[in-house]
């Protein structure tokens, strides 16, 4: 390529090439009207600001493009593995668990005293909602809050509407062992029983009333219940007979006679010092969904709580409901016929 | 300090726009150049080396590129006229293995003297004179318009692209003698006519309007040497 010299400065020259362009290069000794074959161009500065202008747009979009990836998988990765997703409440161990969408445990909350001794020292995180619910029914159980024959009632949020069969099937298949039946329901149902159960008289984690004054006599085949362990509530809030803490010694967790079936009136469960307040948990209702209870409507429930189709448990809900509506742990010797008197 | 600084840069920034502010501040900081000079090349530079006119050259460049960004403009021309001299030197140094024209040999009569010349040097000199009257009438004339050498040069096309839509237009002015004629009497670019009849974008040509100028102007009667130099390049704006 030639180059025509066209002007001169001090330390610099404008040469035009064949090609009609105009540019800028070392003055090495040039005269105006020299024919150059080999000049020293200079380097556009417009061109190095605009690429560098470009440069450091890029980098700040590529910085930027990272931080977003960065924060949106962060995101993603909070809402599927910590945000709750739904929530699942055992309302027989008072047991409250916060799932992450994957299904995973996140938190555990206990919903009273009660709950918060059946969990102490559990650690359910990371763990499937249905092992964590096993395992805290398990702990229900072996903590004597919990017996066989019952039923379990979860309480599933909105987040898993559809999943409630599957929840059902799966909790059944695991805790049939127990001899535990199983029925889930939506969150909007504890929420309607948790209403319903604030009108109802019973006190909430009030103190126990006073112990029945009599004690019966040694139940006919039903061993001495043992005390329960110091704080530890009397299991209470089972829809089915009440079943008597564990004592630490005692081989048979509960006693000859069934319990836990309401329906054995003649055979009510033994004597037990009345523990902590039993929450006016929320009253088990019937199990629409599922097929009726052994054991017929729980003594715990509200005295307003219409089973019209069910058979009532008179007797048991005189014994286990104080003058006051405050749930009594005690249960009178089964041919103990004590009527609770009318405080007003 | 500051106040030197400062005025430093508003020289730099002044030259930045004009070409003899910017011939009168590397006259005024000849003695820095050559002594940054002479540091890299750690001997004492003169005046006529192509390795000064290489430093002053970095000079400029530094005027043209520096930015309040890049701190002190000294130390930026210092780093300039280090790069160009060590490119100058990596350029230099593929062309070692060339004998210069002007070594002696032992009879004391340099290459350049043994070789037969073919070349006219009378033909020559008189070539180069009439174009350097050319050049001198083409900038007298550019005056007119409000257009110096540097502003082409500065306002010239970059890209092959915008080149070839700028060569469009110019054929289409050359092929139309009215617009010439109206060019020189209007003393203004007629870009409408000659975007609607080249078919290329105004915008372009508005961008590069100044070099526009200096092109038209050779193409009018009078610059036979300039317009023969890119003649090549004209027709081929036919083609394309």
């Amino acid at each position: 390529m030639k180059y025509i010299v066209m002007e001169c400065h001090k330390g610099y020259a404008v040469l035009m090439d064949e090609e009609s362009r105009f540019v800028t290069a070392a003055n090495l000794g040039y005269n105006v009207g020299d024919t150059i074959n080999d000049p020293v161009l200079m380097s556009s500065g417009s061109e190095d600001a605009s690429r560098r202008k470009i440069m450091i747009t890029a980098k700040f979009v590529s910085i930027a493009a990272c931080l977003t990836l960065l924060i949106g998988s962060g995101y993603l990765y909070y809402s599927s593995n910590y945000k709750t997703y739904s929530t699942v409440i055992i309302s027989e161990a008072d047991v409250k668990m916060s799932i992450n969408k994957k299904g995973k445990v996140i938190k555990l909350e206990s919903c009273n005293q009660r709950g918060e001794e059946i969990i102490k020292d559990y650690n359910a995180k990371g763990k499937d909602q249905l092992t964590a619910a096993n395992e805290i029914i398990e702990l229900g159980i072996s903590k004597g809050y919990l017996s066989d024959g019952e039923t379990v009632s979860l309480y599933v949020s909105d987040g898993e509407t559809d999943k409630y069969d599957e929840i059902s099937d799966d909790s059944d298949n695991n805790i049939n062992k127990h001899n535990l039946k199983v029925s889930v329901h939506s969150m909007n149902e504890y929420d309607d029983r948790k209403s319903v159960s604030a009108t109802n008289p019973v006190t909430t984690d009030a103190p126990p009333a006073p112990a029945v004054p009599e004690k019966p006599p040694a139940a006919p085949a039903a061993p001495q219940p043992a005390e329960p362990p110091h704080g530890a509530p009397l299991p209470d809030g089972n829809d089915k007979a009440v079943v008597p803490p564990t004592a630490p010694n005692a081989d048979v967790p509960a006693p000859a006679e069934p319990p836990v079936k309401p329906d054995d009136n003649n055979v009510p469960p033994p004597l037990s010092e009345p523990k902590a307040t039993e929450p006016a948990a929320p009253p088990h209702e019937p199990h629409h969904d599922t097929e009726p209870p052994s054991a017929p409507d729980k003594i715990n429930e509200p005295k307003h709580d219409k089973q019209p189709d069910k058979e009532p448990i008179p007797k048991r809900s005189e014994i286990n409901i104080t003058p006051n509506g405050i749930l009594n742990k005690e249960l009178p010797h089964p041919e103990v016929n004590i009527k609770a008197p009318n405080i007003p | 300090m500051e106040s030197d600084a400062k005025q430093i840069i508003s020289k730099v920034y002044k030259a930045k726009n004009d070409s003899h502010a910017a011939d009168d501040l590397i006259e005024s900081y000849l003695p820095f150049i050559r002594s940054e000079a002479a540091k890299i090349l750690k001997r004492p530079v003169d005046q006529s080396d192509d390795e000064m006119s290489i430093a002053m050259f970095a000079f400029y460049e530094a005027i043209r590129n520096y930015s309040r960004l890049r701190g002190s403009f000294l130390k930026f021309a210092a780093l300039q006229i280090k790069n160009r001299l060590i490119d100058y030197f990596r350029k230099e140094k593929r062309n070692r293995g060339h004998i210069s024209l002007d070594e002696a040999d032992d009879d004391d009569t340099s290459l350049i003297d043994s070789i037969s010349d073919e070349h006219d040097d009378y033909r020559e000199n008189e070539i180069r004179e009439a174009t350097q009257q050319e050049i001198a009438e083409l900038s007298a004339q550019m005056d007119d318009f409000g257009v110096s050498m540097s502003d082409v040069a500065d306002n010239s096309p970059k890209q092959r692209r915008t080149l070839e839509i700028c060569q469009k237009a110019i054929y289409y002015a050359r092929n139309n003698p009215d617009i010439l004629e109206d060019f020189l009497r209007t003393k203004k670019v007629p870009l409408a006519r000659l975007s609607e009849g080249a078919g290329v974008e105004r915008k372009t040509l508005e961008r590069h309007r100044r070099y526009l100028v200096a092109v038209l102007l050779i193409c009018t009667n009078g610059y036979e040497i300039m317009r023969g130099h890119i003649m090549q390049v004209l027709k081929g704006g036919e083609r394309s």
